[in-house]
């Protein structure tokens, strides 16, 4: 099969798993007990009007089958029904904060794994060494704390120093200002968020990424490819490393799962404006369709992410025969 | 710990729930050596009696986990072909699905309540202990044994119960610790976003008041920092038990490497 | 002056508080363009002491004795003396090399690395050095640039010798070389390495389990039990007279088209447990002509005939070597 093939397979296999995503919402926000659609008619924030526009949309009066339908059918158009709260369209809502959670797990994600990787190589080859049990131990701790916990102890150091903002994306007093003082602000703002989502999830990628080293150390090619006289670095840089990070690929991303859920802890804590903030509001304003749509986004985030991984994983292992 | 969280009537120096209103907010001292918080509770007592709530919901949310886990790795592994396929597809649907955000939401809908967070927690926490149940049925699967115990005629529910299972459980136990680690992480997390369980007092229910009374920016560090503390010594434990039960139960992880870094 | 001296080595294994002698107290000497077979079953301690001559041993190993190549004692030199010495004076051909491969790195870029590293070239020039190299040990230079799993397992081990060859070494260790092949590409593979032997003047020690194919393709043979060498000597006086029990039942133990039919003899018994060998002679258990003396006897090693030793109280008429 050739890698043409192979990518459409797997992204067949993605939307499918989309498409049971999408299904595993409808049965949470229809079927449950208290469920949302029957709380919309009880919501004084909405006129008669949007009540009934509401209601041809989601096609309440219909059979249960039909409304399933009807629904697939409007998530995938893009009709992820109206704010409660905001009274504007979910997809209007969730854009903006889309991007900032963008902004803020982007340069975490990647900061964590090449910090969480370097590391692991170096405990990994220097096994039982001072800088492993060093190198291990913090790992385990930093993977043992609770993001909004860390949070929080950053919160108290930096509300007792100063020097950095605690809270929010950007100052007031930068909000209406030059370009350039804006950005300023926002990355001042980012430090916390940003240092808290990293070594959260740094920890992690360290121990997958030590323990796939030291499997690749007793592999008998590695034997072999010293006994050629190549220098220790190279045979870690041409050798070790490449094979090591070729599974870590998958593992990792089946771990942006736990990323995104660190994310949303942040978010809230640092209160960064994001996907996960908006989580945390809407459960308190019992915004439904906003949920239910942040929940859809992170989904297909997390799906994308895994199928770009396959992608890669196919495209750097000749071995693989996309089967 | 868990000696802790079962003398917790006996070793908490006041009763959690006890409102002191003129001890608001102190800092440590003789009389409440950890403090007290906004309403003048004691935080000592409540971070013992907090113990209580966070690893039962650890462990029953692991029982749970368990449980589905082996039945679906065992019924994917031993059954085999169509339901080997839909059970898998299944369980890698739930290996990708941000869970913690899914269990954000689902406690959010559900409303308060501890057999709520356990079920959530437990439903979501299954497909690691699946995905381990089912590679070590398909290698018992075909042992010697198993193959000989078929031709003597025996029923499949009892080489389940005689062949499999005894050999598939080690595994189990190693992966059980891990599982028991995640539960009690995602539940100080549902309780400190103030959904799930809230009532109880747990860490993260500590946690979650410290943070929405406003005592962190105050600074007030005696509240904050305790019971995060529990969480990662008891997240600590349950992980390393995890690690080295895993590391005697798999053979593959044992002896040095044949190449020594230079 | 031989090429490689191989003076009084053990190698000790310390394995959770207990230590397990693998190689003890071992002798050998190739000269330059000899081929060397040592010879003994798994567990002999034959593979360890290939390792060992070039340090590539774990953590948990220690080396004692000496291993001189041309006059130089490797085990005093330095990591960065040492590498010089691996791939370019002295090479190796492992065990399996389905595995011996790097399974993602195209087969020319793996045989070029010594190139590189030893003759200081450049990447194209290593290259097309490599292609070179491939094409003398039978492998079409179109072919460079598969991956390991794209050939089969004995186009594999070509690639391994096409390795081990590439920086023109002076002696080559082949560690069971043909082990995992069928007869016929085994066959090929001891042709394409006795050629390359000659043609080079390159010395080399074939270790293996397989006495017939020790006795085809060597000019002297070691013959291995339980960490030591008990009988070696030129191979014809090896294999037609040999002297200890041990190298006598592994010959007897070899099939012949004429024996179709016949009982062959084997060896009775198990080798020894390494945690617990027997006092004198090792082979003292399994031996048919063993006496009380072979229980206290020393384990030196007696000389038979001009350069035939053997390890055994039978030669004890002969001179101590």
């Amino acid at each position: 099969m050739g890698m043409g093939r192979y990518v459409i397979k797997r992204a067949a296999s993605s939307v499918l798993t989309f498409f049971v995503t999408v299904a595993l919402t409808f049965v949470l926000f229809r079927l449950l007990p208290g469920n949302p659609v029957q709380l919309l008619f009880r919501n004084p924030e909405l006129t008669q009007a949007e009540i009934r526009e509401l209601s041809t949309q989601f096609g309440l009066n219909k059979p249960l089958w039909l409304q399933f339908i009807l629904y697939i059918r409007n998530v995938f158009l893009g009709n992820w029904g109206i704010s409660f709260y905001y009274r504007s369209p979910v997809t209007e809502v969730l854009f903006p904060a889309l991007l900032n959670s963008v902004i803020l797990i982007l340069p975490a994600t990647v900061l964590a794994i090449v910090i969480g990787a370097g590391l692991g190589v170096l405990a990994g080859w220097k096994r039982g060494s001072y800088t492993d049990v060093g190198v291990l131990s913090s790992s385990l701790v930093l993977y043992a704390i609770p993001t909004f916990w860390l949070g929080i102890l950053l919160i108290m150091i930096f509300v007792k120093v100063g020097g950095l903002p605690v809270s929010g994306m950007v100052s007031i007093t930068a909000v209406n200002g030059p370009p350039l003082q804006y950005l300023v602000s926002v990355l001042r703002h980012m430090i916390l968020p940003m240092l808290t989502l990293t070594l959260v999830t740094l920890g992690q990628f360290t121990i997958i990424m030590r323990s796939s080293i030291i499997g690749e150390l007793t592999e008998d090619y590695v034997v072999a490819a010293y006994s050629k006289g190549l220098t220790s670095s190279w045979l870690l840089r041409k050798h070790v490393v490449p094979n090591a990070l070729l599974p870590t690929i998958s593992i990792i991303a089946i771990s942006i799962g736990t990323v995104v859920a660190g994310a949303v802890l942040t978010e809230t804590v640092f209160s960064w404006p994001g996907v996960g903030s908006l989580i945390y509001d809407s459960i308190f304003r019992r915004d439904y369709p906003v949920l239910q749509g942040a929940f859809l986004i992170i989904a297909l985030f997390v799906i994308a992410a895994n199928f770009v991984a396959d992608i890669m994983y196919a495209y750097l292992d000749p071995r693989v025969k996309y089967s | 710990m868990v000696l802790m969280a079962i003398l917790a009537p006996y070793i908490s120096p006041y009763n959690p729930n006890q409102i002191d209103p003129n001890a608001i907010l102190q800092g440590p001292s003789f009389h409440h050596l950890l403090g007290t918080n906004e309403v003048g509770q004691d935080i000592l007592s409540l971070v013992i009696w907090g113990s209580r709530v966070s690893l039962l919901v650890g462990f029953l949310a692991t029982a749970v986990a368990i449980t589905v886990g082996t039945t679906i790795g065992v019924a994917a592994g031993y059954f085999g072909t169509a339901a080997d396929e839909v059970l898998m597809r299944l369980t890698d649907f739930f290996l990708v699905v941000p869970a913690v955000v899914l269990a954000i939401i689902v406690a959010a809908l559900l409303g308060n309540s501890l057999l709520n967070v356990v079920l959530i927690i437990g439903l979501l926490s299954w497909p690691p202990t699946a995905r381990i149940v089912r590679s070590s049925t398909l290698v018992y699967k075909h042992a010697p044994f198993v193959e000989a115990s078929k031709v003597a005629g025996a029923s499949s529910i009892h080489i389940l119960r005689t062949h499999i299972l005894p050999n598939v459980m080690p595994l189990v136990y190693a992966n059980t610790a891990l599982t028991i680690a995640n539960a009690i992480f995602t539940q100080s997390a549902l309780v400190f976003l103030g959904v799930g369980d809230i009532n109880n007092i747990s860490w993260g229910q500590t946690l979650h008041f410290a943070y929405s009374s406003g005592a962190i920016t105050a600074g007030d560090y005696w509240y904050a920092i305790p019971p995060g503390l529990m969480i990662v010594l008891a997240v600590l434990g349950f992980a390393l038990a995890g690690y080295s039960l895993d590391e005697a139960f798999n053979p593959r992880l044992k002896g040095g490497s044949v190449f020594g870094s230079a | 002056m031989a090429l490689l001296e191989v003076k009084h080595v053990s190698v000790s294994f310390s394995i959770r508080s207990s230590q397990l002698k693998a190689v003890d107290n071992v002798d050998l000497s190739v000269k330059s363009g000899e081929v060397m077979g040592i010879v003994g079953e798994s567990g002999s301690g034959k593979s360890t002491l290939g390792y060992s001559i070039l340090k590539l041993l774990p953590r948990n190993a220690a080396i004692e004795g000496k291993v001189e190549y041309r006059g130089l004692d490797l085990y005093t030199l330095n990591e960065l003396e040492m590498r010089k010495i691996r791939g370019k004076e002295i090479a190796m051909v492992f065990q399996g090399s389905m595995n011996s491969l790097n399974p993602l790195i195209k087969i020319e870029r793996q045989v070029a690395e010594p190139i590189i590293v030893h003759n200081r070239l450049g990447f194209s020039e290593a290259l097309s050095k490599a292609r070179e190299t491939l094409e003398k040990v039978g492998i079409d230079p179109s072919k460079g640039e598969s991956y390991p799993h794209e050939l089969s397992g004995g186009l594999k081990q070509r690639v391994a010798v096409a390795i081990a060859l590439a920086a023109n070494p002076s002696l080559l260790i082949a560690d069971e070389p043909t082990t995992a092949l069928d007869v016929m590409t085994q066959a090929q593979l001891m042709d394409l390495l006795k050629t390359q032997c000659r043609q080079h003047n390159m010395a080399m020690i074939l270790i293996s389990h397989d006495i017939a194919l020790i006795s085809e393709s060597c000019d002297s043979i070691a013959v291995m039990y339980a960490g030591r060498v008990i009988e070696s000597g030129p191979a014809q006086r090896v294999i037609h007279n040999p002297i200890h029990p041990y190298t006598r039942g592994l010959l007897a133990s070899i099939p012949s088209i004429q024996d179709v039919g016949k009982h062959r003899e084997s060896i009775p018994g198990d080798p020894p447990d390494p945690f617990d060998l027997p006092a004198g002679c090792r082979f003292r258990p399994r031996c048919s002509f063993a006496t009380e003396a072979c229980s206290s006897y020393d384990l030196a090693s007696f000389q038979a005939e001009k350069d035939h030793f053997a390890s055994c109280l039978m030669v004890r008429g002969g001179q101590h070597g």
